[in-house]
């Protein structure tokens, strides 16, 4: 069968979806039916609420996610009185989202459960790193509502996007969309021995020199950008940008830099919220955009059913999607 | 009474101790916040002694000892909803029969290393029991849900259940298996009640332990002593303000320790300004504090008399707030204290620069008037101010103040003044005022204009 065997090699695995209605809870329940098969023991969260039987947000009924047992999921308090089998507690979190704390229980038997795990990544990040010492040999992440920050490389190593006629009214839409964020997601990486020092850094601006030498700029995020020097420019091979990458500052940074081929740099694609338009006037301008870490991105799913009812012709929008993208897409209703 | 929460809020200084203090639990934390003020000497003496037992363990304990007591400390949680509800006859469900089994977990273990190190002042009392009635299997984990050993029928049913494949069948089991827990969950509970009062007490104790040993890492950090509690006096050898002394080091300064001694009668201070007259009442008010939540204070040596209330004007209360003029706000202070003098209450009383902001005539007459009534009924309240001509048999101070054969020669400005002054407090027998302030505002670098007319207007005697 497709993608298990892919996903067998990664430790961790977030299911992000482009909207909501993608298809991501069923696809979450393939891939959970699929390493039963295989005996492996999986965690299981979700950032952000997830798993309701019905849509928060547009109220159509969800498939909930259904465990096999030895599965260790973790979810909030509220959640996990709500769930259909049997668990034993391993621990409970002194910390506390909107729905109470965080419970962690392996999974006695098979039955249906309501992941709400933690809101904030670093907190996501902490409990797939506890959940180790517990024997979980794969963390499957729920991202939820469009969330994509589940996806970081540095947070889960390999990802599953899901795409569908949510996403857009028609299939050349949906295709252009989806195929954008697959080329931001298969952004290559960038080689420097800077490496460590500019994943740890939580705020700032800073230049990678021709000479390969690290400065600091002093400017606390991209949205100050305005105050970087022209010689700061004039004097970087790269400049890396710890929080978010916005169309405002590409521009700014196109317009400075006329002729030279110039990198900019962030942590992962989920930093970068620009527009296509800017994005390719940028490479157009001799430009170019690179990430730290590249997500191992492993299938994409899709979904040809709308929440508001109408169905797309699947095979026409895989066909479409593969055309675009030339990698492998599945509709999982069908595989 | 007030707690110590109370005193976290209107004191930056008691604030800083608090947020410098490692409370590992939550219990810990509840604890502390409402721990009252102590007033009577023996009960403060107790808790001296718990602390010194405890300081004396700790500091020959092995690090690895220390990080495993903390570690578990920082796991226990607030479980007092959980008994109550117990013990008044509710269900309650999964997570909090984990909560009772991990915290009982806890305790044991907690148990076991203060027994390894022969700690013995707070007694723990055994919750086996409640962990075996919660660990039926014996497996010895922190882990907890209804076992297939509570009940033969239980474990058939689930067995059942994973079994067949007919999904009707099974939601019909889970039904079936969701009663028959309730019915444990239930028996567990009625078992569970005849080990509240050992839950309670064992809770209490470790919310206690939590605060002392917060206290004793507390002594190590600031260097704090262990204070004499006497009957009618306060003295320090050494006292400082470790708030003000942790932003000085800082900046790589040293805080310079005073020694003082307050009696049952007011106690006059004197000095020049900015010699740290109002840091010395805030740190006598911190001291003071922590003496009577049965911390060691910041001193080298103090001997301390408990008080029943500790009444400040420091002139910075919120007077707009209130719609008060300072002035108001002062006065209704000082109101305060003689009240609760003349009711004979054992206070200690701290005013600084008594009726500045009024006319100097009228200023002078009421420190005085002041003075003699903390005479006249014997309490405890230091006085600082700047009016010379206050009348009075009892203490006082002067505070060094410029150090005026260093000065000279020396560029002296706002920036480095404070290096230049002596903090040291002097005992003095008449009234003397030193005549600082024009030196001082030469060197802050104000206005030449203002110190050279001000000096032409005191040489006319105007």
């Amino acid at each position: 069968m497709p993608f298990i065997d892919k996903i067998l090699v990664s430790r961790s695995l977030s299911i992000v979806g482009m909207e909501k209605n993608t298809g991501k809870t069923e696809c979450l329940n393939y891939v959970i039916y699929r390493l039963k098969e295989k005996e492996k023991i999986i965690g299981l969260t979700s950032i952000g609420i997830d798993g309701e039987s019905v849509d928060q947000v547009t109220e159509t009924p969800k498939p909930e996610i259904e465990i096999y047992p030895g599965t260790i999921f973790i979810t909030s308090e509220k959640h996990y009185k709500q769930k259909q089998l049997t668990a034993e507690i391993l621990d409970i979190t002194q910390k506390s989202t909107a729905l109470g704390r965080l419970i962690t229980a392996r999974a006695k038997d098979f039955g249906k459960v309501i992941c709400s795990g933690p809101s904030q990544t670093v907190w996501l990040k902490e409990i797939i790193d506890k959940t180790r010492d517990m024997g979980v040999d794969l963390f499957l992440v729920d991202g939820a509502l469009s969330r994509k920050s589940s996806a970081s490389p540095s947070i889960t190593e390999s990802m599953i996007l899901t795409t569908g006629a949510a996403v857009a009214p028609g299939i050349d839409d949906i295709v252009k969309k989806t195929a954008f964020l697959v080329k931001l997601i298969n952004i290559e990486s960038f080689d420097t021995e800077h490496h460590e020092i500019l994943m740890g850094k939580e705020k700032g601006l800073y230049i990678i020199t021709k000479d390969n030498e690290l400065i600091d700029t002093c400017i606390e995020s991209g949205l100050f950008a305005d105050k970087i020097s022209p010689e700061f420019i004039n004097k970087a091979s790269a400049i890396f940008l710890s929080g978010i990458l916005t169309d405002r500052f590409i521009e700014l940074i196109r317009v400075q830099n006329t002729k030279k081929k110039i990198v900019i740099l962030v942590k992962d694609f989920t930093k970068i919220f620009i527009s296509k338009e800017k994005y390719y006037g940028f490479l157009r301008s001799g430009g170019e955009i690179r990430v730290l870490l590249k997500p191992n991105l492993i299938a994409i799913c899709i979904n040809p059913l709308s929440p508001f009812g109408y169905k797309l012709d699947s095979n026409l929008l895989a066909d479409k999607l593969h055309d675009e993208i030339k990698l492998p897409i599945y509709d999982i209703k069908k595989i | 009474m007030k707690t110590f929460r109370n005193y976290i809020a209107e004191h930056v200084g008691v604030k800083f101790i608090y947020d410098n203090m490692n409370i590992c639990s939550a219990p810990g934390r509840k604890e502390l916040l409402n721990s009252k003020f102590i007033v009577a000497p023996n009960q403060i003496e107790d808790e001296l002694e718990l602390l010194d037992e405890l300081f004396i363990k700790y500091t020959s304990l092995s690090e690895i000892t220390k990080t495993n007591i903390l570690h578990l400390l920082s796991q226990v949680y607030d479980v007092s909803l959980i008994i109550k509800n117990i013990q008044s006859g509710f269900t309650v469900d999964d997570i909090q029969l984990f909560e009772v089994k991990k915290f009982s977990v806890l305790i044991q273990k907690l148990k076991e290393i203060l027994c390894e190190i022969n700690y013995t002042s707070l007694e723990f009392s055994d919750l086996s029991i409640v962990i075996n009635i919660l660990d039926p299997d014996n497996t010895g984990l922190m882990t907890f849900y209804i076992y297939d050993s509570y009940d033969s029928k239980l474990a058939k049913l689930r067995k059942e259940r994973i079994s067949t494949n007919n999904q009707n069948k099974k939601d019909e089991l889970y039904i079936e298996i969701l009663k028959l827990e309730d019915q444990i969950r239930t028996k567990l509970c009625k078992e569970l009640r005849h080990y509240c009062k050992d839950l309670e007490i064992n809770l209490r104790n470790v919310a206690k332990f939590d605060v002392l040993l917060a206290k004793t890492q507390l002594i190590e950090k600031f260097n704090l002593c262990r204070p004499e509690i006497v009957e009618n006096r306060i003295n320090y050898c050494g006292l400082f303000n470790p708030f003000i002394a942790d932003i000085l080091s800082k900046k790589g300064k040293k805080f310079q320790a005073v020694d003082i001694g307050i009696d049952q009668k007011p106690c006059l201070i004197t000095g020049a300004n900015m010699s740290g007259k109002t840091v010395l009442l805030k740190t006598l008010a911190v001291a003071q504090i922590m003496f009577q939540f049965a911390f060691y204070v910041p001193a080298q040596k103090a001997e301390i008399m408990p008080v029943e209330e500790i009444i400040m004007s420091l002139g910075d209360n919120q007077d707009e707030l209130t719609g008060l003029s300072s002035f108001a706000a002062e006065m209704l202070n000082v109101d305060k204290i003689i009240k609760a003098a003349k009711k004979g209450k054992k206070i200690l009383g701290l005013v600084d620069e008594l009726a500045r902001t009024t006319n100097p005539d009228e200023g002078k007459a009421i420190v005085n008037a002041f003075v003699y009534l903390m005479e006249k009924y014997n309490s405890s309240c230091v006085v600082t101010t700047h009016y010379s001509g206050i009348i009075t048999r009892s203490k006082r101070y002067k505070v060094k103040g410029l150090k005026t054969d260093e000065i000279k020669n020396q560029e002296v400005n706002s920036t480095n003044i404070n290096d230049y002054i002596d903090y040291l407090l002097v005992e003095i027998d008449e009234n003397f005022v030193p005549n600082d302030a024009l030196n001082i505002i030469e060197m802050l670098g104000v206005e030449k204009e203002l110190v050279f007319s001000a000096r032409d207007f005191i040489s006319r005697k105007l």
